[in-house]
């Protein structure tokens, strides 16, 4: 009899109708894309940069280890070394991301000994020529400049970098262990000193 | 005559006049035959690239064919010539609705093979990453099989609350879809504070949610009726077939990689293994809804548990040193050279390795001859065994329900194509 009254009243459409109406009063998540824009996250990865220090000096010391880190093997870097005053400094001489063929895991900077390379949160570059896509190493240091802040947050949202000089943090290591760990190890000079 | 003679001129007029034609009475005499019907590979419900040759009499399905391979992109052999890093962004593109759970299953089969123990932070991150993915996974293909059988509204609904995880991902590890999220010994980034607080906000109003998807289409005579009895298989067909996660479990068999082998954190919370009875799609997709309900479970209790400590192991051959080390220390500075250039060594020997992904068991078989690079590695793809027990399921059904019958069991192509 119940079945009955609500095949015949269509009792589950009118209540699915009602939920979906209530919807019109609630606020809408759509954003209109090119007129709004979502707020990214530190942690973004997205178009790669090459950064400099603050002296204006290369970071990149040309030792290729975002090469062979590389899953898809997008990234040329032609290293040489020049010695100036008994100085010697290795540097890239040719430094060429394909951003047709990256990934974009991250598994680069995450490589980099230096912290010269970093990630920004640049995602329209769409061209209608290919080879723009190809980011050789000015184009790589324009964008670095460009968007310096955000490859320094990113870097220091993925742990590569401290926030300051001073504060440096083990990369897999939750910060709060490690204060444990020094107060561990504290104690137990203390008993040994005791 | 006259008659006869205008039939073979209108067939002279469409070029069919060297067909054997039968004639009764002075008219062509009825031809009986199948109707072979091409269904994909661009077709806009396959899910991808799926070519299905079906072979109809009438309406009714005498036979079906998927072709399949053309999404193959050789991962398998890409993989042969990468470091097990390397692996890692690979994996994230065979099932890429749900990448987390590819790359723990692949991350779990060469820890295996290492024999190495995760920190137990790692481990709940883990598990409450799968799980988030898990709800995405089945997010996704409530939307979408609701969208292939035509109520539109709940897709909206769906994504609506995949966009919140896959956001959630993004702040977690860099990226929405392809994250690269898991390392061999651990994670990449620990889950900051700000993600936990988004996390309990998101479970907090999920269950309502769900009650909202129900509301649409658990009752609903359209659904009801497009998807109870559809695709039916029995509980000794779908194990003699090998299927594996929703569409086992719809026909009744309780078996899940979490429950018979408990990875992870899963043996340290509670939940349970949603059951169907009749193999049908329906019961699928209420095994599907009463999973998520559950992973939302899972997720509230590992946030509740969640221990401190380390998120690698702190191996030096294995992970990276401690960043502020490799600019002070030379033995640091050594090892990250050796792990980025080279990658690890793993030692000899073969290892299989199920994960449960949110479309069944995904496999991973590594055989490893030491060095840094596997021998072979062999994927076990849920959607590709899936895909064997397509014809015993399609076999007798109506061509409208070819679409509900490939989209019941969550078929991914670039996972069963690889």
């Amino acid at each position: 009899m119940n079945k009955l009254f609500h095949s015949a009243f269509f009792t589950e459409i009118l209540k699915a109708l009602r939920m979906v109406f209530g919807h019109y009063f609630v606020k809408e998540v759509t954003l209109q894309y090119p007129h709004e824009k979502n707020t990214l996250p530190d942690t973004h990865r997205g178009a790669l940069c090459l950064l400099r220090y603050e002296s204006g000096e290369e970071r990149c010391v040309g030792c290729d280890l975002c090469n062979a880190a590389c899953p898809s093997y997008c990234i040329t870097v032609v290293s040489a070394v020049e010695e100036n005053d008994h100085v010697v400094r290795r540097f890239a001489t040719s430094f060429d991301i394909d951003m047709t063929k990256c990934v974009f895991c991250g598994f680069c900077v995450e490589a980099c000994p230096v912290n010269a390379l970093g990630m920004t949160k640049m995602y329209e570059y769409s061209t209608s020529n290919k080879r723009d896509l190809v980011f050789d190493k000015a184009k790589l240091y324009e964008i670095g400049e460009k968007w310096h802040g955000q490859a320094k947050g990113y870097l220091i949202a993925h742990n590569q970098e401290g926030e300051d000089e001073t504060v440096s943090e083990y990369r897999y290591r939750f910060p709060s262990s490690r204060k444990q760990e020094e107060e561990q190890k504290e104690e137990v000079e203390a008993q040994v000193d005791g | 005559m006259e008659e006869k003679q205008e039939t073979a001129d209108r067939l002279d007029h469409y070029g069919e006049d060297e067909l054997d034609i039968e004639y009764v009475d002075g008219k062509p005499k009825k031809r009986v035959e199948d109707l072979l019907l091409n269904m994909g590979p661009q077709h806009p419900s396959t899910h991808g690239v799926l070519r299905i040759v079906l072979e109809m009499e009438g309406e009714v399905i005498v036979k079906a064919t998927p072709y399949l391979g053309y999404l193959h992109r050789g991962v398998e052999k890409l993989a042969e010539n990468s470091t097990y890093t390397q692996i890692i962004p690979l994996t994230d593109r065979l099932d890429y609705t749900s990448s987390m759970t590819n790359n723990y299953a692949f991350v779990r089969a060469v820890e295996k093979l290492l024999q190495v123990e995760i920190p137990e932070r790692a481990e709940y991150i883990r598990t409450i990453v799968a799980e988030m993915q898990r709800l995405a996974g089945h997010l996704f293909w409530l939307g979408t099989q609701a969208l292939d059988i035509g109520a539109m509204t709940v897709f909206f609904y769906t994504f609506r609350e995949r966009e919140i995880l896959l956001d959630l991902f993004e702040l977690i590890c860099g990226a929405r879809l392809t994250m690269s999220y898991f390392r061999v010994g651990g994670v990449d980034r620990d889950l900051s504070q700000e993600v936990v607080d988004r996390l309990y906000q998101f479970l907090k109003t999920f269950p309502e949610k769900v009650d909202e998807y129900n509301t649409l289409l658990e009752t609903n005579r359209i659904w009801v009726g497009r998807t109870r009895d559809i695709a039916m298989i029995s509980a000794e067909d779908a194990v003699n077939f090998g299927l594996t996660g929703p569409a086992l479990r719809g026909s009744g068999v309780n078996y899940d990689v979490r429950k018979a082998e408990p990875y992870g954190a899963y043996d340290k919370v509670e939940w349970e293994v949603p059951l169907g009875k009749n193999g049908d799609t329906y019961d699928r997709y209420w095994i599907r809804v009463e999973e998520m309900r559950q992973s939302a479970k899972i997720i509230k209790q590992c946030l509740d548990q969640l221990p401190e400590g380390l998120i690698a192991v702190d191996l030096p051959n294995l992970t990276y040193p401690p960043r502020d080390k490799v600019e002070t220390d030379m033995e640091s500075l050594i090892h990250h050279f050796m792990i980025a250039t080279e990658g690890f060594d793993v030692p000899e020997g073969e290892v299989y390795c199920g994960t449960e992904g949110p479309k069944g068991e995904l496999g991973f078989y590594i055989v490893s001859q030491g060095g840094n690079k596997p021998y072979r590695l062999r994927i076990r793809p849920p959607s590709f065994i899936h895909m064997g027990a397509f014809e015993h399921m399609a076999l007798g059904y109506m061509i409208a329900d070819i679409v509900t019958i490939f989209g019941t069991y969550d078929i991914v192509m670039g996972e069963c194509d690889r």
